[in-house]
């Protein structure tokens, strides 16, 4: 068991580069993996670089932070249905984007207005979770659930009031959707950042997920950490939420397959795994969401999905058995 | 070495006086009782004196100092907490389950050293649980976690252990063995102990000091000599108690 993490770990770092490349070389002109590495033409080199790598380093920069938010989440809530979104961050992000969609604000508007209703749905369940000095992760949990609810009522509403031109375009943003996709190395450099602030909250968060009192007995200061801790995944899910639409099931299910598969609950394995998995995940489903029925393409959510559901399963099934 | 002290202390929950006033030191060497009916506070008590909840009045010192004013690091180096349920809502293997215990000894960006695993190795064989180190702790029985939840608090290895009644969910047999290794390893590091135990007979065994809590906030704190007769366990328990001898152990029944 013990012995099996570098290696996991190890092929993980295989599999994103391996996943780029992918990523990279496929798309309506098929590119092959020697050259998206060497980069012959100059008409690939257009295709690779300013079409296809906003795209596939924005899929990667959002499934890393996705997941790294999904782990921090569920230590947050020490609940293991937990995931980014469950504090209603996507909802408000979704509103401001579905707003901005129906003003007919295209480009930049789209990822800027989702940022600012993430940090804003935020900021609220936190007031008010907060109240008069204490709060529980239980009283954070339904604060969050029911804000959700709400911005899920704003969504239906003004889903069915939006005009016909917006409605696709709104309905793909929401199940995930990476066209929008400018500027490739920005979600990069923001992954990379938060993951190097995440490395001295390692091991606070193995200690604040055997509870807060556990937590506090050790040393830990446990209000200001969770503090910290709901501020950096709100961020985290924040700046994927704008990079790429709602993607699901990325933050809730990469730190449960990695649990399983690497069997440790040590922050400093899931953490760098998650980055790397969910990273991986998102491009190649991204990958697959546009290439399988071009060039008709698919919202990423629905691939997320369809990859992640059978995998989690069968690790879900094999980790009983043993 | 550490001790700690209580100067004042009272604790009211839900307008009920759990403790008045309480004067009270626990010394390095000592190992105390703490007796009490169900819902006499017990654990509010035992978690005032961890820093874990305010007093309402009073204070608690560690070395002649607030514990309130000390930060959680320094006071986790001194003083360990035993609790009553263990949360766990993710696997993970035992080893690292106890290894959080050398948490309050590494800074931020710090990793265990070979040292800490050692302590963590020789505290897991102290609880016999020296085979399973490699289980995923969701998998434990109800005894195994509660020896997990041991070994972690010997590897915090602080000069005060409290422990809220260690026997939860183990056997008569692992009560007695568990119990010799606990107050074993105490006596010899010269460990200042308090432990809530449910069983009178236990804190007859393995305590030389008691603590009793009585309805109405009244703590009263002596040695085990003094404290365990008819008057004061009848008036604890609100039922005629008796005592027992057979080849030289005492043991204390409901008449």
């Amino acid at each position: 068991m013990t012995a099996r993490r570098p290696v996991i770990l190890l092929l993980l770092v295989l599999l994103a580069p391996f996943s780029l490349v992918i990523s990279l070389g496929s798309g309506s002109v098929d590119i092959s993996l020697a050259e998206v590495i060497a980069g012959t033409s100059s008409m690939q080199h257009d295709i690779i670089w300013q079409l296809r790598w906003p795209r596939t380093a924005s899929a990667f920069a959002a499934g890393g932070l996705l997941a790294l938010a999904g782990v921090v989440m569920q230590v947050l809530l020490r609940n293991p249905l937990a995931d980014p979104y469950i504090l209603g961050t996507s909802g408000g992000a979704a509103v401001f984007a579905l707003l901005a969609f129906i003003i007919g604000l295209g480009g930049l508007w789209i990822p800027a207005s989702a940022f600012v209703g993430a940090l804003l749905s935020t900021l609220l369940v936190f007031g008010i979770a907060h109240g008069r000095g204490s709060w529980t992760s239980q009283r954070l949990l339904l604060t969050g659930v029911v804000i959700a609810f709400g911005w899920g009522a704003v969504i239906s509403f003004l889903l069915s009031v939006a005009p016909q031109a917006q409605l696709r375009g709104m309905l793909y943003w929401l199940m995930g959707d990476l066209s929008h996709a400018q500027h490739g190395l920005a979600g990069l450099f923001a992954l990379l950042i938060v993951f190097s602030a995440s490395l001295p909250l390692l091991r606070g968060l193995d200690i604040l997920q055997r509870g807060t009192l556990q937590a506090a007995a050790l040393g830990l200061n446990v209000q200001r950490y969770e503090w910290g801790i709901y501020a950096f995944a709100a961020l985290c899910t924040a700046i994927a939420v704008s990079l790429a639409g709602s993607v699901g099931f990325v933050g809730l299910v990469v730190p449960h397959l990695l649990r399983l598969l690497m069997g440790t609950s040590q922050h400093r394995w899931l953490i760098p795994g998650s980055v790397l998995l969910g990273g991986s995940l998102l491009v190649l489903a991204d990958t697959l969401a546009r290439s399988l029925f071009a060039p008709q393409q698919l919202p990423v959510g629905v691939m997320t999905a369809a990859l992640g559901v059978p995998l989690f399963l069968f690790l879900l099934y094999r980790g009983q058995q043993r | 070495m550490t001790s700690l002290r209580t100067e004042q202390l009272s604790i009211t929950i839900a307008g009920r006086p759990l403790c008045n006033g309480l004067n009270w030191q626990i010394k390095p060497g000592e190992t105390w009782g703490l007796l009490g009916v169900n819902g006499s506070g017990k654990t509010s008590l035992l978690h005032t004196l961890a820093g874990l909840r305010a007093p309402d009045n009073g204070r608690v010192l560690i070395d002649e100092q607030v514990v309130a004013d000390l930060p959680r690091k320094h006071v986790s180096q001194k003083l360990s907490l035993l609790f009553q349920d263990h949360q766990d809502s993710f696997p993970g293997t035992v080893f690292e389950a106890a290894l959080t215990g050398r948490h309050p000894y590494l800074h931020g960006w710090q990793f265990e050293s070979a040292r800490d695993h050692a302590i963590v190795s020789a505290a897991l064989e102290r609880v016999e649980l020296g085979e399973l180190t490699e289980r995923n702790v969701l998998t434990l029985s109800g005894g195994e976690r509660q020896r997990l939840a041991i070994a972690t608090q010997m590897v915090q290895a602080t000069d005060i252990c409290l422990l809220d009644e260690p026997n939860n969910h183990l056997d008569p047999h692992q009560q007695v063995r568990l119990m010799d290794s606990i107050t074993e390893h105490a006596r010899s590091s010269n460990l200042a102990l308090c432990m809530s135990l449910h069983d009178l007979n236990l804190a007859v065994r393995y305590c030389s000091h008691l603590a009793v809590m009585m309805d109405g906030g009244e703590v009263l704190t002596g040695t085990a000599d003094d404290l365990l007769n008819e008057d004061t366990l009848s008036r604890l328990y609100q039922y005629p108690m008796q005592r027992i001898e057979q080849h030289g152990r005492v043991a204390w029944l409901p008449k």
